[in-house]
């Protein structure tokens, strides 16, 4: 028999231990209940930042967009080139990528003179932008017989093609950037970067001066003495007037008019407007019809010489010397205006009076 | 006058670069020529389909995927040949010192003209 004091102290002590044990199971299930609430809490918080962080991902990506589309400055250079005195091919593709990516180039090559790419092409009409690298190589080979080192070529076409070709150095020595636009130019800016990129930074510094035979001759001459006097006294007023070192009329390299003001000799101003005459009739050709309207050479050495055709149909062309920075293309396109009315009265002057030779001719 | 046919003739008349354009198909029918130098024009025609077929097997036998266009240099004068459609080829031979580039951009433009349908 167990004693009642005994059992009464045997049952308070195991009430006790359960009374103990089920606030222990109680306050560990709210402990766990509070820490699961604080997880919930945090898990949210963490959600909601790496949400933020997301979207703010984003509109640094569409910024990023925007900016590599407008600028050249996020593009990815190869930092470690593969050959110390070539550019490998990679490096080709990485400097048009940094020219495709702008919003306004449609197309961007590097090609080697004989015309053909050293970049992909994305479809016919990169081969041909390949190919016009291969005419500027023609045209560089024909002025530098008379001492003239061409840097860049421009040209554009009478439906607003803008072709833009720079001749690379350094690394690149001997490639052609060549650059498609329509209607408006590429930036010189963008070229500039490129070819700095491609040339491994040498390059400009190198560049020959013009040759003096550019310089110091002063001379008129009329090959083809017909046209209308006013035509001729247009170019002579200009030459004076806007200083311009040199100035030439004519058609199919057959020079009409030709005059210099401390400018190059006379056999230089037929050369150049004769190799400038051949390059816009081959350029047509490789561009499939589209006329060209203007060219423009920048020359080492700071000389400048633009070609312009004065009608689309008709292959007259005018081509005026300068220094660099002293003309722009504006000052062609006024003179080439002045010269067309000149043409369209001398033409109508003629047919009057073949129309009164026939009428007086009449019984 | 076929497409084909207006093709070379726009590319070759008046262009001191190239000596003859043909396209031709891989039974060796002449679909168009045009020429200034009928011998060398025969000449092409014989070795087109074996030559295409050389390269197609070159072009698969090396990963390249399908035969697009190719120029073969030679050190007096180049050619070069396009894939219209994986059957017919336009092949354009170039005169002396003309610019192999200017050749498979001629070759490559018939070809993308007669894919298109387009003689404008």
């Amino acid at each position: 028999m167990i004693e009642p004091g005994l059992a009464w102290v045997a049952m308070t002590a195991v009430s006790s231990l359960a009374t103990g044990a089920a606030a222990f199971v109680i306050g560990a299930r709210r402990a766990r209940a509070n820490s699961e609430r604080g997880a919930d809490v945090m898990q949210r918080q963490l959600i909601g930042a790496r949400d933020a962080a997301e979207r703010r991902a984003r509109e640094l990506n569409a910024q990023n967009a925007v900016w590599r589309a407008s600028t050249l400055a996020p593009r990815d250079i190869p930092g470690q080139p593969l050959y110390a005195d070539r550019m490998a091919p990679m490096e080709h593709e990485a400097l048009v990528e940094m020219l495709r990516g702008l919003a306004l180039v449609d197309d961007a090559v590097i090609a080697d003179p004989r015309g053909l790419a050293r970049t992909r092409e994305t479809d016919a009409a990169s081969a041909a932008l390949a190919v016009l690298a291969g005419r500027v190589e023609t045209l560089r080979l024909a002025l530098a017989k008379v001492g003239a080192g061409v840097a860049e070529v421009r040209l554009e076409t009478f439906d607003a093609i803008h072709v833009a070709v720079r001749l690379l150095s350094g690394r690149a020595q001997g490639a052609m950037l060549v650059v498609r636009s329509t209607s408006v130019k590429v930036s010189p800016l963008a070229l500039d970067a490129v070819a700095r990129v491609g040339s491994g930074g040498a390059g400009e510094a190198q560049a020959p001066p013009l040759s003096s035979i550019w310089r110091g001759v002063t001379s008129r001459s009329r090959p083809d003495a017909g046209g209308p006097a006013a035509f001729f006294d247009d170019l002579e007023h200009e030459l004076l007037r806007s200083e311009l070192r040199g100035l030439v009329f004519g058609s199919q390299g057959k020079l009409s008019f030709s005059a210099a003001d401390d400018g190059p000799a006379e056999n230089v101003r037929a050369a150049a407007f004769t190799a400038l005459d051949t390059f816009q009739t081959r350029a047509r050709h490789v561009l499939r019809g589209a006329g060209v309207a203007r060219v423009d050479i920048l020359l080492h050495g700071g000389g400048v010489v633009r070609w312009s055709a004065l009608v689309p149909e008709a292959p007259w062309g005018l081509l005026i010397i300068a220094d660099d920075g002293t003309t722009s293309p504006a000052l062609v396109e006024r003179l080439g205006g002045r010269l067309r009315r000149s043409i369209d009265m001398a033409s109508a002057a003629t047919a009057k009076g073949a129309q009164q030779t026939i009428n007086g001719a009449e019984p | 006058m076929s497409d084909s046919n207006r093709l070379a003739q726009a590319v070759a008349r008046g262009n001191a670069d190239v000596l003859g354009v043909l396209v031709v198909d891989g039974d060796g029918k002449v679909h168009a020529t045009e020429s200034t130098s009928p011998d060398i024009v025969r000449a092409a025609v014989a070795i087109a389909v074996p030559l295409r077929d050389l390269l197609d097997r070159s072009a698969a036998e090396l990963g390249c995927g399908e035969l697009s266009s190719t120029v073969v240099e030679g050190r007096e004068a180049s050619f070069a040949i396009a894939d219209v459609d994986g059957f017919r080829s336009v092949v354009v031979i170039g005169a002396s010192g003309a610019a192999p580039g200017s050749l498979r951009a001629d070759s490559m433009w018939i070809a993308s003209r007669l894919r298109d349908g387009s003689t404008s």
